[in-house]
């Protein structure tokens, strides 16, 4: 089933939220990534987010009927810094788990569990001069 | 459900009530231990999903505030700059830790006797030795024998994990400078080790190990001590331990599962709740004897908290270092540990070395720290930190001063409508300058190390997650809540084992001495108690 329609955002918000996400995470051809605003991701955010929207209402209505440019998000992200943050806190958890944004950065799409990774083994030679110093605790009586 | 008395009954199933209930299992004592939360599922810890990085803000966030389950008393800690963390539940906050391992010095015991301040511990590091190397044992503890840091006997019994580039990049940094480092002590395994599988680097390890490498008390002591015949019955939060007319404990109220009131009598009871549980639950413990809370002749419960302050100071570095993978510590520098005058200050603190982060906290960071803009430049930025970020914490020792405290907020009420705990809490001016020596010391490690960009921030407000001196111990009654071996002077039936008992807090991570105590504890419980 579609989360589309469980969030509480109005028609306004929603479109508040995609133009200032859009300002947030912009698409690049060049790191073949999708903004913020894709359709899938911005079903995450306001999906995800449902619960914020009294905390966000006041700000977001302030964007209504605005162009969102770069000068306006200026704005908005000096009006509003708690909202501002809640949005932003949102928006990048939603976009860092999306499998396109993910597989750009050559991160496995997976859980960490349970395969994890591989680590270098270590090389203790480069204790060799903690070891040429000596002891450094203090003795108690 | 019996209401039979039993021989010992022990509050909190976290780090120190585990191994209490271990060692005192031994006897034919008849034990039960109540713990509010419940038992942790592996299989629903936040690594076995994607979306690992976001379930950290919910039900696995480290603030009870933020949390806010049924089983998470609410905890006002607006009058302090540092915010307390933990996890209630089996495990305690071991099931959250870092699971770094750390002793305390045998320094650290005698700081009036060295540096005359404070009071000296009435143990020390000898008295603590062979519990040190049975927790270790117990909690499968690895790392590398040798260190300059300690007297010698100190041999982790599982090999050290792996310090990553990150770890081998600030241990050259540190080399530069003619400074100790050594790889961190972890209670994480290394190897597959008593039915538990060896650490394969998931690198979450402060969301829970869904891999059970990392020694959680749910899975290290408690498998063991249920075995041998302790019980242990969750979802049960202890309200209030009554006492009788000659001011000795018969038992405690409780909440069971189903929120209904509950009296389980016991002959000795054993308290494990934590720097801010154990405070609060004797406060909320009055009666005709005890109209201060019990325990509390010396007025000093809840008092002389102590956290251990933290500064950060991150470097972003040109070459790919570890990201988030392996365990989040790998070394760590006691150079300045050790108490020096000529700094300015005395006592001192430890460096731990945290590898990177996942992609979430990179982002948010990096926007924190302006270096991550929004619109068009965000993923070139991204890109730039991608594994590129590496951190060093300082832990400092805070010392204790009585205004530093825990009381009963007076509306505050946790699910059951149990008081909750208000904290009290300011930094000491020679806290302060640790923390300032420590800011400035890294720096220098941090640009030995070649890192292009340095942020510093401390104290790191959301780090409360040692929590300590609120019930400590001594051998005068008028100075100290409970005696050498954790028996309340109050309460002859009455013990405190959890690291409240801590005389000071020292620079270094405090759960292995806290068990290695709890321990000791027990063992006197032994010899004195159960035949
Ligand atoms: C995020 C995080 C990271 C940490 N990292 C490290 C680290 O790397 N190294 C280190 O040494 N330490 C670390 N710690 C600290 C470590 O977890 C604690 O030192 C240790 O868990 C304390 O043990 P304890 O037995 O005193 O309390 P806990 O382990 O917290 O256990 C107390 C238990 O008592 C229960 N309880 C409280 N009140 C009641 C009641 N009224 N009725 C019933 N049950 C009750 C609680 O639910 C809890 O389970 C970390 C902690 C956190 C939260
Ligand atoms: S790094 Fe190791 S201990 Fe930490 S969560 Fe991963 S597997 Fe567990």
């Amino acid at each position: 089933m579609s989360a589309q329609h469980s969030h509480s955002f109005s028609d306004d918000e929603q479109t508040s939220i995609t133009a200032i996400v859009a300002q947030i995470i912009i698409a690049s051809m060049e790191f073949t990534q999708p903004g913020a605003d894709d359709s899938e991701i911005l079903n995450d955010i306001l999906t995800s987010g449902a619960a914020l929207q009294g905390r966000l209402g006041r700000a977001l209505a302030t964007l209504v009927d605005k162009a969102v440019d770069v000068g306006q998000a200026t704005i908005f992200r000096q009006s509003f810094l708690v909202e501002v943050e809640l949005l932003q806190t949102l928006t990048v958890q939603c976009y860092y788990r999306d499998a396109r944004a993910i597989q750009a950065l050559s991160i496995d799409v997976r859980p960490l569990f349970p395969h994890g990774y591989i680590q270098e083994p270590n090389d203790f030679s480069l204790l060799e001069p903690v070891h040429m110093r000596g002891e450094i605790y203090r003795k108690a009586p | 459900m019996t209401q039979d008395p039993v021989d010992v009954l022990i509050i909190g199933a976290g780090a120190s009530g585990a191994a209490v209930a271990w060692s005192l299992a031994d006897t034919r004592m008849r034990i039960l231990c109540f713990e509010q939360g419940g038992m942790p599922d592996q299989q629903t810890f936040p690594t076995t999903g994607r979306n690992w990085e976001a379930w950290r803000t919910g039900d696995f966030a480290l603030s009870p505030n933020q949390r806010g389950l049924p089983e998470d008393y609410p905890i006002n800690d607006d009058a302090s700059p540092i915010k307390v963390t933990n996890f209630n539940g089996v495990g305690g906050g071991t099931v959250l830790y870092g699971a770094h391992f750390p002793r305390l010095h045998p320094s650290d015991f005698k700081v009036r006797t060295l540096d005359g301040v404070e009071d000296d511990w009435p143990v020390d590091y000898q008295t603590l030795a062979p519990f040190f190397a049975e927790n270790d044992r117990m909690m499968c503890v690895s790392g590398l024998a040798g260190d300059q840091a300690y007297p010698a006997g100190k041999a982790p019994p599982m090999p050290a994990a792996p310090m990553g580039r990150s770890g081998r990049k600030l241990a050259e940094a540190f080399n530069a400078r003619g400074w100790h480092w050594w790889p961190c002590d972890l209670a994480i395994a290394t190897e597959d080790y008593d039915g538990r599988a060896k650490c394969n680097n998931l690198g979450a390890c402060i969301s829970g190990c869904a891999q059970g490498a990392k020694g959680s008390v749910d899975i290290t002591y408690w498998p063991h001590a249920l075995r041998k015949g302790v019980e242990l019955r969750t979802q049960c939060c202890v309200r209030e331990i009554t006492v009788d007319d000659q001011g000795m404990a018969t038992g405690v109220i409780y909440y069971d599962e189903t929120g209904k009131e509950e009296f389980q009598a016991a002959h000795e009871v054993v308290m494990a709740t934590n720097g801010i549980g154990t405070p609060r639950l004797l406060l909320n413990s009055t009666s005709k004897q005890f109209p201060n809370g019990l325990a509390n002749s010396s007025g000093l419960v809840g008092k002389n908290l102590m956290f251990h302050p933290y500064a950060s100071i991150q470097g972003v570095f040109t070459e790919p270092l570890d990201g988030h993978n392996g365990p989040h510590k790998s070394i760590l520098s006691q150079q300045f540990y050790e108490t020096d005058t000529s700094r300015g200050f005395v006592r001192g603190y430890s460096f731990e070395i945290s590898r990177g982060m996942g992609p979430v906290a990179k982002a948010l960071t990096g926007m924190k720290w302006g270096l991550v803009p929004w619109r068009a430049d965000h993923h070139s930025a991204f890109c730039g930190l991608q594994d590129r970020v590496t951190s060093l914490y300082a832990i400092c020792e805070d010392l204790p001063e009585e205004h530093n405290r825990v009381t009963l907020d007076p509306s505050l009420t946790d699910s059951n409508g149990i008081l909750a705990p208000r904290i009290e809490y300011t930094l000491s001016g020679n806290s302060k300058q640790i923390l300032a020596h420590a800011i400035a010391r890294g720096i220098e490690v941090m640009e030995a190390a070649g890192a292009k960009h340095i942020e510093t921030a401390s104290p790191i407000e959301l780090a409360g997650w040692h929590l300590l001196g609120t019930a400590r111990m001594g051998t005068e009654p008028a100075r100290s809540v409970v005696s050498e071996w954790g028996r309340s002077h109050d309460v002859r039936n009455l013990f405190i084992v959890d690291g409240r008992i801590f005389v000071t807090s020292s620079g270094a991570s405090q759960t292995s001495t806290l068990q290695a105590l709890a321990l000791y504890i027990a063992y006197q419980m032994k010899q004195r108690l159960a035949n």
